[in-house]
């Protein structure tokens, strides 16, 4: 009467073509070719980089740079996984578990089906571009599996670090960290990279990262290929069956881990009763400011930060911008000028990008603000605020940071006027992008890189459009202040409280035409976020 | 196959239920969802579990499906321990559970294919299978929709299909009638009806009364946690109505006039224009 079950095989089969049929799926066929077009990118990227390390053959700097390459390769998967967290698989198991399979095959199958993506495509190409320095026979037998487990490793340790730490990560206090520590991260990252610069001797710096990273499971495999470079086969043997302990380790807990997780996990776990409407720090506020409707609206906002990953994800956005922003400080910070200040009140500009798509997670959930709220203004308001309170933390501490590496307090306030009109202005294009070109978010969990709805690129005209807009915006911005600290601080001060006024002036009107468009076109921009796919 | 526990029980009851619970417990820290419940379901019947929101049903039912974890006590199905051997379980039993867990980016018969196959079944007895239940679900024409395009009503019997494609001898759905039209609601009985018919046990929980009384032929209810009531529909109703039973094993409470008086006066609002 019923089936016998799958077998090991057949089921890997299978999960691999269901992951696939699902990945594009979920894809326009425009984020098909986006998708397609950056992650062949990614790859002839690693080619080259592998390429480079692989033809320079006899460089002395070859072993430290092989054994960097693996810790970075893992760190950054480690990283992405803590990022995105464990419940971003476009193939949720939890979706399997009805089905009669065993645990250790069906994580067997999770594990190879996640294997077949450009990304991990490209971390083998570059693991394996270490063969180009095989110095004998013996060094191939072991760069190659060293080459094989940094691959596996970088595909398993971050996610079994996630799923011990999946009910930690899980968290709302813990995702408020996060939210604030990766927004940090990322502009930290731009100005540490260019601190790099500084330090007298790479070679110097490689070898202690290497000194530390051969202690770290990160490192293992990296250390392993860069004795095999040096020739010390017996030792790098050694780090060899260390980093294969690892990765079998790594497997076994992670499957345990994962199926644990979904086991004791309800779908729908009993709610605690009571509470406050307003979310922790917003507590304080006094009784009349919490009855207002767009401090309502900013509590509640900030609350589905906390609790919907997909926001989160979005957040993501802000670190190519917090590092782009950041790069212009590098020759400022080796000419020791007071300058890079002004470069870092840029890193303001991030406030564009997180507000392009402040509605695309609301769905259908639009409908509750369209019933009860008889103007949107509030909605509009209160959502906005939602995000300039989560990026004016790490705006604060890059520009303080910048006047402490400078010593020039002076530029502080020149550098939070500059912050405050680009960001205000990238709001208001913010704003302006999330009514006119807004992108609804899948219901489910699985966000991957370019896993938006079919449609969104289709957006992208309007919100390159309004970008390029607010970051000309930025340039005469940071020009007028700049010229004007070039005639005296003074003048420059007054330049930058101009620049801050219109920035605000700027905001407030945007807000209000988007008010106006919301209240007019309500039901249309409710349907747009509730759209589901293009059929429909 | 039948392990100790079973053979202990179906020794001590005389036949060999399809279910068997002893003393499950699930705590959610210092919540009991569920509090050390025992429960006997037979073997080929229709079997309803009823009880107001939050009364555990869900809970039960997704520990009983391996699911969930319990905290405590243990659970047999066809004479096997769920949680010492849940691959032979799951093959023998269909789950559609309270938060329908589907694949949105697959067509309804993509994942009838997928559900097919991973079951282990032939890709041919999966295609024949999958034409038939979305035939008499009247699911068709959206075979070739993506899930995503569904309604609440539709994703229910896809997720039913789902569930019957292996043909299995025990059936669990969780609130199967929620959201759906009576036209469908027919449908579905008359397939579950079928199922049993042909020797197979269908447990489903629900709020609707007369559905669970029409098609049910032992229940249990739960409140708080706990089984107040569990027998023959007849035995449980004792001459009267069902929903009277119900309300009698759960204490319900009648809203008295003096409650929400407020709703009798008006709200104050202008007068529309006079035209």
């Amino acid at each position: 009467m019923t089936a016998s079950g799958i077998g090991a095989w057949p089921l890997i089969r299978v999960l691999v073509k269901l992951r696939h049929r699902l990945t594009f799926a979920t894809m326009g066929s425009g984020s098909r070719v986006l998708y397609i077009v950056l992650g062949a990118a990614t790859a002839v990227a690693a080619l080259l980089i592998g390429g480079y390390v692989a033809t320079r053959r006899g460089n002395p700097l070859a072993a430290d740079l092989l054994a960097l390459i693996g810790l970075v390769s893992t760190i950054g998967w480690t990283v992405g996984a803590t990022a995105l967290g464990s419940s971003q698989y476009s193939l949720d198991p939890r979706k399997l578990l009805t089905l009669p399979i065993d645990d250790r095959q069906l994580m067997l199958g999770f594990l190879v089906s996640s294997t077949l993506t450009l990304p991990s495509a490209a971390t083998m190409i570059l693991a394996l571009a270490a063969l180009g320095h095989t110095p004998s026979f013996t060094g191939a037998l072991l760069l190659f599996p060293a080459a094989v487990l940094q691959w596996l490793i970088s595909l398993l340790l971050g996610r079994t670090i996630v799923a011990g730490l999946d009910r930690l990560l899980g968290g709302r206090r813990s995702r408020d960290i996060a939210v604030f520590l990766t927004a940090f991260a990322g502009i930290t990252f731009g100005v540490a990279v260019q601190l790099f610069t500084f330090v007298p001797s790479i070679i110097d710096a490689m070898t202690d990262v290497r000194r530390i990273a051969r202690w770290l499971p990160w490192g293992w495999t990296g250390e392993t290929m860069a004795l095999v470079v040096e020739g010390e086969m017996s030792l790098a043997f050694g780090w060899l069956l260390l980093s294969t302990a690892l990765a079998g380790g790594c497997f076994g807990l992670w499957s345990r881990l994962t199926m644990r997780s979904l086991q004791v996990r309800p779908d729908n776990p009993p709610a605690k009763r009571g509470g406050s409407i307003l979310v922790g720090p917003l507590t304080f506020l006094p009784g009349s400011l919490s009855r207002s409707p767009t401090v309502a609206v900013w509590s509640r906002a900030l609350r589905q930060l906390r609790r919907d990953v997909r926001e989160l994800v979005e957040l993501a956005a802000l670190l190519p911008l917090a590092l782009l922003s950041a790069i212009p400080t590098l020759g400022a910070l080796q000419g020791g000028s007071e300058n890079v200040v002004l470069f870092c009140g840029a890193a303001g500009g991030s406030a564009a990008i997180v507000t392009m798509n402040l509605f695309g997670a609301d769905g259908r959930n639009f409908g509750v603000d369209l019933l009860v709220a008889p103007n949107l203004s509030a909605v509009v308001w209160g959502k906005a605020l939602s995000r300039i309170t989560v990026i004016i933390i790490p705006v604060m501490l890059l520009v303080t940071g910048a006047a402490v590496v400078t010593g020039s307090w002076s530029r502080w306030v020149l550098g939070i006027g500059i912050a405050v009109a680009t960001g205000t202005v990238g709001v208001a294009a913010g704003l302006q992008v999330s009514v006119r070109a807004p992108i609804p978010l899948p219901d489910t969990a699985a966000i991957t890189g370019f896993n938006t709805e079919p449609g969104a690129v289709g957006t992208l005209p309007a919100r390159f459009g309004f970008l390029i807009l607010a970051g000309l915006f930025g340039a005469v911005v940071i020009l007028v202040v700049f010229g004007l600290s070039l005639l005296n601080l003074t003048a420059s001060y007054a330049g930058a409280l101009t620049m801050a006024a219109i920035g605000i002036g700027v905001l407030t009107l945007s807000a209000r035409s988007v008010t106006q468009k919301l209240n007019r076109q309500g039901p249309e921009f409710l349907a747009t976020l509730s759209r589901k796919t293009r059929s429909t | 196959m039948t392990d100790y526990g079973a053979a202990n029980v179906a020794a001590t009851t005389g036949q060999a239920p399809a279910i068997v619970i002893r003393r499950l417990t699930k705590l959610f820290g210092p919540l009991a969802a569920v509090a050390t419940i025992d429960l006997d379901i037979p073997a080929g019947s229709f079997f309803g579990l009823l009880g107001p929101n939050g009364a555990g049903k869900s809970t039960t039912l997704a520990m009983v499906t391996g699911l969930l974890r319990p905290t405590g006590g243990q659970i047999w199905v066809d004479g096997i321990d769920v949680w010492s051997n849940p691959v032979e379980v799951k093959k023998r039993i269909g789950v559609v559970p309270e938060t329908l867990l589907l694949f949105e980016r697959l067509t309804g018969s993509e994942l009838l294919q997928y559900v097919g196959i991973l079951r282990g079944l032939d890709a041919d007895i999966v295609a024949d299978r999958s034409k038939d239940l979305l035939e008499v679900l009247a699911l068709d024409e959206a075979a070739n929709k993506l899930i995503v395009d569904y309604s609440q009503g539709m994703r229910k019997k896809i997720s039913l299909a789902a569930a019957l494609i292996h043909a299995p001898k025990i059936l669990l759905l969780d609130e199967p009638f929620e959201s759906v039209d009576p036209v469908a609601v027919r449908v579905i009985q008359s397939v579950l009806r079928r199922l049993v018919d042909g020797g197979a046990t269908v447990i489903l929980s629900s709020h609707v009364m007369a559905t669970v009384e029409d098609l049910c032929q032992h229940v249990a209810i739960m409140n708080q946690g706990r089984v107040v009531v569990t027998g023959p529909i007849d035995e449980v109703r004792a001459g009267g109505r069902l929903d009277d039973a119900f309300a009698r094993a759960v204490g319900a409470e009648v809203v008295d006039a003096s409650t929400l008086s407020w709703l009798q006066g008006r709200t104050p609002v202008d007068e529309p224009p006079m035209l």
